[in-house]
């Protein structure tokens, strides 16, 4: 009884890396379900206004009354909104970084010149996403997707999916309550009933009911989605990479700096430098891509690694591009990319590949020529 | 001069150097001796065979007949700095 007692208190469920799985958990979900409230509330007030203002002789609510409800529910909305905010801010943000926040002047010189060297070489893609000055090393490469954007994609969608599924719900009982009206009335005698009454029966009652069956699981997945991509990000926060030299050459030998920021105990965490050939071509009437891995190196391979909030993972190591290895190329239906993917895996958590498309300019013989690479001091 | 992107993918193609002769330059005598052109080269993209796309130069030269038929004459050269175009498998680094 006692050992069992213990047990509940003291068990394996609430320890360590559990612990923080459960905290991140319980965040999310009182985050998501804060703003997912608020949704539904502010639909479900402004579809009960909006159907109470169409029947005619209905009682109306008291303007004030339906403010102090929209107040409500938009606080709520943006309760949830700022909390998820917060947690992602605090799990992906160390200490040192809140607190360096800016861009110095040498910095931006670094980079305009990085702009201009790419006028004289228009096969070499553009980043996406221009480097930022690094804490450690000299450049921060952006990572692509970005990874708050999967998570903004998802609440929005996760939050129009829910009102639309509140008004039909609403939709859905009115019309119910409608049907039960005219049928209590129907059983009256039939001279009692106004043809005008008759014309207010609902006519198509199930499509607002097929609507539903639709609308239901889209809402429940994208719930699903939005919670899923809020404990990614939660447990595992932002990746952050940074070069010694951008953009890297051929045969150049390079310092690579990684800190993982989250809240959660790692099994793994990969970093591999991939080379990948796209290329589009048509197939009938459809648009294929088609993409094969070239070159893929391990950079850095590491296994059980606690992250805490404010405490992020950091390394350093060097690496080597080969000799022989193609720039980085972009045309109208071919590329040739480089990569640095980030692979996390964590015990109950999904798994997330992060992924950094790097720059490989030309190799020159010419130490004046523009493609040798920026070299920027920290 | 152009490069060319090809393999599985859709073709591209970038001309880097154009120009046209016409009767008036060319003169009486054109083909009796070589044409020279001057260009210099860019710095990318280098000539490359990879798994499924490929990039190769070559200077083309089209001729318009008076017959209205036309000619067209490919030479593929080696944009690269070493003897030979990047080239796939590239060894892994250690």
């Amino acid at each position: 009884m006692q050992r069992s007692f213990r047990w509940l208190i003291e068990g394996t469920w609430f320890r360590g890396s559990n612990r923080r799985w459960w905290a991140g958990v319980t965040e999310a979900f009182f985050a998501t379900t804060m703003l997912l409230t608020g949704t539904v509330l502010f639909s479900t007030f402004v579809t009960l206004a909006i159907i109470r203002s169409d029947i005619a002789g209905a009682p109306q609510a008291s303007g004030l009354y339906v403010a102090v409800q929209l107040s409500i529910a938009t606080a709520l909305v943006l309760i949830g909104l700022s909390w998820i905010a917060r947690l992602i801010w605090h799990v992906g943000v160390s200490a040192e970084r809140r607190g360096a926040i800016a861009v110095r002047a040498g910095e931006l010189e670094i980079l305009n010149e990085l702009r201009k060297r790419r006028e004289d070489l228009p096969t070499i893609p553009r980043d996406r996403l221009l480097p930022q000055a690094g804490r450690k090393l000299a450049f921060r490469i952006i990572p692509w997707p970005r990874n708050v954007w999967g998570l903004v994609s998802s609440a929005v969608f996760s939050m129009i999916a829910v009102a639309l599924l509140s008004i039909l719900v609403l939709i859905c009982v009115k019309s119910y309550f409608d049907q039960l009206s005219i049928i209590k009335q129907l059983g009256k005698l039939s001279e009692q009933i106004a043809p005008a009454e008759i014309s207010q029966i609902p006519k198509h009652p199930w499509l607002a009911g097929a609507l539903l069956l639709v609308f239901v699981p889209a809402a429940a997945w994208s719930i699903y989605h939005f919670f899923r991509q809020l404990i990614k990000l939660a447990g595992v926060g932002p990746t952050s990479i940074e070069l010694s030299e951008y953009p890297l050459r051929p045969g150049g030998k390079f310092e690579l700096f990684l800190s993982q920021t989250g809240r959660s105990r790692l099994q793994l965490l990969d970093v591999d430098l991939i080379c990948e050939e796209n290329v589009t071509y048509n197939q009938g009437t459809d648009i294929r891509t088609e993409s094969a891995i070239i070159f893929q190196q391990r950079l850095s391979r590491h296994r059980g690694l606690t992250l805490s909030s404010g405490k992020p993972f950091e390394t350093e190591l060097q690496f080597e591009l080969p000799e022989s290895a193609m720039h980085s190329f972009k045309s109208t239906n071919n590329r040739v990319q480089w990569k640095i993917i980030v692979i996390a895996k964590a015990k109950n958590w999904p798994r997330l590949k992060r992924t950094f498309q790097v720059l490989v300019f030309p190799k020159s013989r010419d130490s004046k020529s523009p493609t040798d690479p920026v070299a920027g001091g920290t | 001069m152009i490069w060319k992107a090809e393999g599985k993918g859709e073709e591209d193609i970038g001309v880097h150097f154009f120009e046209r002769r016409n009767r008036a330059t060319l003169g009486a005598n054109a083909f009796d001796r070589p044409q020279k052109l001057t260009t210099v080269l860019p710095l990318s993209p280098f000539s490359y065979d990879g798994k499924i796309l490929k990039i190769v130069w070559l200077v083309r030269v089209r001729l318009f007949l008076d017959s209205g038929r036309e000619f067209i004459a490919d030479e593929p050269f080696l944009l690269s700095l070493d003897e030979s175009p990047c080239r796939f498998p590239m060894e892994a680094q250690e």
